[in-house]
């Protein structure tokens, strides 16, 4: 009996096993294959794309099939380095393992081509053939000079300068690179200089493009992070999150270059697509990590760790680690209030030659009080081939690619549009006190050199330690008393410390070193302003208007002093001058809401002062005194007491908590006024 | 025939000068075939052993027109020619991919300044005897057409997908100056990197 059954069972197997492989069909390309190749491979692997040999027939495939069952089995190929299972990321590359298992089965089996009718049309090419994936680009600027790579020898890093010539400030929805020869080049990165820094690094080189990596002036758009790599599907913003381009800059592309056996002639450019819309909201960009890097020769697992708690709800849109060829393993994972936890990347085998920007498929929202953690690891050890030093050295914090670094960049954006200002602030003191950590220690090395001791001073003054500004400047005028910009910074400095009449001194001596500069006639005016000596501060911020007509600051300050004359007329003049060059200007909204609230006809706007108050009151965050003043006084204008006495009270206490009593009391006795129900009236 | 006798001829000296050495290790390879015959780029058949008189050495590179570790060695394969040539190193470049048509290996030659004159092996007969499976990938034959190396050019590639910033050993270097010096290559073979030549065949 019990053998009966025993042979039945086998009996089952075999007939199971004979089943299942009549359902088995032999894989084919045409019918398998090609649909993951046509959408996994071709988009690089064509002609005129970086992927050095084409992907779209049978042939091609069929001759690399063993280099294809390699690279594919190990990940190499498609180059996608995030590891499955975090929060998904939008355009990701990788294989599927279904995908994975057809393509290994299907060399196994012998590769087979099958019926001609099955085979799917070959994709259309991303940027083949001149297109441009996004349509025609309203501005394209492009080297202006072939820049001829080697043949052969290590990659290669260098960077181009492309002035942008445009006439005015625009938003700018999305940006194109093309490679110009995708070969050659593996990836770029994107800054834009408002500076003339990069141009002169560009024009001390002989070549076109200078060697080496970015300047400190030649930054991302605050809160985005621009670049390329092969196979990347340009990608516009989120509607409402266009970035602002100043006129006048220039693109700044470090291009990673890698030689291809024969000399390969380069030439990059890049579409600009723009939009009228103003950004409704603003992203902001997050670094974590380490610029005090210090890695002992030999030292295999070195560690980067660093954490922040967001201050305010935010969404999380894009994520970009960085580091150089040292690292290995990275992962960065955010902890929400609740105490889940969220991957946002791991990446096991960090290479350098195959870094990117994440974009998250969707947004992940982080409440008020997530703590977000990164960890790196880098392995300066003789068995990390990547090690560029044999025997390995001390590698310490730097742009070069000898040097090392440690950045997470976190692209989020604040939940309520009220708490930008908030976040922005507390996500620039994070960056700033890690700079000053890294720029100090660099000062510690090289006393001697005073630009050391502006780097420091720079910090410290973004960071608002306007009393160690003013030192370290002091430190680099004894070693160079005829440098205008110190004297510019020690200005800012003092006048931060309410050292008004040591500033103007300052901003003086450094018009008189450099009679063009703009920024120092404005402050210079700003001083004398200060003082009441009004007829002179108009002077010097005209002279500041006249060198830079696009300096909002000057023609917002010019309109305050105008105001103070009781010229009104003029004022709102030069206020209209400041909101065309910088339409988010707060301040001259809230200069112009206050003349059209509290002036007589013609003059006189009560809708207008309404809707220029409530703007600037949104972009200050609901915490500006003289905002909230000019706010109250324009509800007051438009008769809505109520709100008018509620504003008034929160400006109130804004000018008491940031001491400034003289305001205080004016906002008082125009309480007082509405609360009694009547507006208040410019003195005529 | 000429030819040949000439260069046996500068053999038995050679062998005469090394006697010690040669006769202390045993023929990795029983010499070369004597009926392979491969087309040049005309057409012709020939033979892929045939030297110049006063060759010490012969070195095969197994290259193809698309592999772009193959391609990105072009001026490491030049540099390695022009020094070793003048010391009587013949270079021969071998094209397995029977895809690869004389005008496209032309054109490769030139475009990437390869060194050597240019073989085809559509049936991947050389490849087969040679034992290389990659390309790129070297083979040197001392003067008794024994097979003294078999491998990567340097080490540059430690797998598909992972570079050394530059190489730390030169090893057909290192296995040329060996061959020259008439010592022992001290690492005959090393895996070589790139794209497999089996996929080649039809």
């Amino acid at each position: 009996m019990a053998s009966r059954t025993e042979t039945q069972a086998l009996v089952s197997v075999a007939l199971l096993l004979t089943c299942s492989s009549a359902h088995a069909q032999p894989l084919t390309f045409n019918k398998d294959i090609a649909p993951i190749v046509f959408a996994r491979c071709a988009p690089c692997h064509r002609a005129g794309e970086i992927g050095p040999f084409s992907l779209l027939s049978y042939d091609d495939v069929k001759q690399r099939a063993t280099l294809i069952a390699d690279v594919t089995a190990r990940g190499v190929m498609p180059p996608w380095k995030p590891a499955p299972g975090g929060e998904p990321f939008a355009d990701a590359r990788s294989l599927r393992a279904d995908e994975l298992k057809r393509l290994q089965d299907w060399i196994r089996q012998g590769a087979a081509e099958g019926d001609p009718r099955d085979l799917p049309p070959a994709p259309p090419a991303l940027t083949s053939g001149g297109g441009w994936p996004l349509g025609t680009p309203d501005l394209i600027v492009q080297m202006d000079q072939e820049f001829t790579l080697a043949a052969g020898g290590a990659d290669v890093f260098r960077t181009f300068v492309m002035p942008i010539p445009t006439t005015a400030a625009r938003y700018v929805r999305a940006i194109e690179f093309r490679p110009g020869n995708a070969r050659a080049v593996h990836h770029a990165n994107i800054g834009v200089d408002r500076t003339r820094s990069s141009r002169r690094l560009d024009e001390r080189d002989p070549e076109p493009g200078y060697a080496g990596g970015m300047a400190r002036d030649a930054v991302y758009p605050p809160g985005y992070m621009l670049g390329w790599t092969p196979g990347q599907r340009p990608r516009p913003s989120p509607d409402g999150m266009a970035w602002r381009l100043e006129r006048d800059s220039d693109l700044v592309a470090e291009l990673h270059l890698q030689p291809t056996g024969k000399p390969e002639p380069v030439q990059a450019s890049v579409g600009f697509y723009f939009t009228d819309r103003a950004p409704v909201r603003a992203p902001v960009g997050l670094r974590l990590g380490s610029e005090t890097i210090d890695i002992a020769p030999g030292d295999g697992r070195y560690m980067v760790t660093d954490s922040y708690v967001v201050p305010v709800d935010v969404e999380l849109l894009a994520i970009q680690p960085h580091a150089h060829n040292l690292a290995r393993e990275m992962e960065a994972d955010a902890t929400l209030p609740d105490q889940s936890t969220r991957r946002l990347i791991r990446i096991a085998d960090w290479d350098f030659r195959w870094q990117d920007v994440y974009r998250y498929e969707r947004a992940v929202a982080l409440p008020k009080g997530t703590t977000i953690r990164m960890r790196f690891s880098y392995d300066n050890s003789e068995g990390n081939p990547r090690n560029p030093s044999r025997p390995p050295t001390r590698v310490v914090w730097g742009q070069n690619t000898s040097d090392e670094m440690g950045d997470l960049w976190l692209q989020i954006v604040a939940r309520e549009a009220s708490d930008h200002a908030l976040l922005n602030a507390d996500v620039e003191s994070k960056r700033a006190a890690e700079d000053l950590a890294a720029y100090t220690k660099l000062l510690t090395h090289d006393p001697g050199n005073p630009l050391r001791h502006d780097a420091v001073a720079m910090l410290y003054l973004q960071s608002g330690r306007a009393a160690e500004a003013a030192a370290a400047l002091r430190e680099s005028l004894a070693l160079n008393p005829e440098s205008a910009p110190a004297h510019y910074n020690l200005g800012l400095a003092l006048s931060m410390q309410r050292q008004f009449e040591q500033a103007q001194v300052a901003f003086q001596e450094a018009v008189r070193l450099a009679p063009d500069h703009a920024e120092a006639y404005n402050n210079l005016g700003a001083m004398l302003h200060l003082f009441g000596r009004l007829e002179e501060a108009a002077g010097q911020y005209r002279r500041a208007a006249a060198l830079r007509p696009d300096n909002a600051e000057a023609q917002n300050n010019l309109a305050r002093v105008l105001v103070q004359q009781g010229r009104p007329t003029e004022a709102v003049d030069h206020f209209r001058r400041a909101l065309a060059l910088k339409d988010d200007f707060a301040s001259a909204m809230s200069g112009l809401a206050w003349i059209r609230a509290t002036s007589a006809a013609p003059l006189q706007d009560a809708a207008e002062a309404v809707r220029l108050a409530e703007r600037a009151d949104a972009l200050t965050g609901h915490r500006d005194a003289a905002v909230l003043d000019a706010l109250a006084a324009a509800y007051a204008n438009a008769g809505s007491f109520d709100r008018a006495t509620a504003t008034a009270s929160l400006a109130l206490r804004a000018a008491e908590s940031a001491r400034l009593l003289n305001l205080a009391a004016e906002i008082r006795d125009r309480l007082a006024l509405y609360r009694q129900g009547r507006a208040f009236q410019a003195p005529r | 025939m000429g030819e040949g006798m000439r260069r046996l001829i500068t053999l038995f000296c050679a062998a005469f000068a090394l006697a010690s050495a040669l006769a202390a290790r045993a023929p990795e390879t029983a010499g070369a075939p004597s009926d392979l015959r491969l087309p040049d780029l005309d057409n012709h058949l020939v033979d892929p052993f045939q030297t110049a008189p006063g060759a010490k050495a012969i070195v095969f590179l197994f290259v193809s027109v698309e592999c772009p570790i193959s391609n990105r060695y072009a001026p490491e394969m030049r540099r390695v020619h022009d020094a070793f040539a003048p010391r009587g190193v013949a270079f021969r470049l071998v094209y397995p991919n029977p895809a690869e048509s004389p005008a496209m290996i032309r054109a490769h030659v030139k475009d990437y300044n390869l060194p050597g004159g240019a073989l085809r092996d559509p049936k991947q007969a050389l490849a087969t005897f040679a034992q290389a499976t990659i390309t790129p990938e070297a083979a040197i034959y001392d003067v008794l057409n024994r097979r003294v190396y078999l491998g990567r050019i340097d080490d540059r590639y430690v797998s598909l997908g992972l570079e050394r910033p530059a190489a730390t050993r030169h090893d057909l270097q290192d296995a040329l100056v060996a061959t020259l010096a008439g010592t022992r290559v001290s690492a005959p073979t090393a895996p070589a990197v790139g794209c497999y030549i089996a996929d080649f065949a039809r």
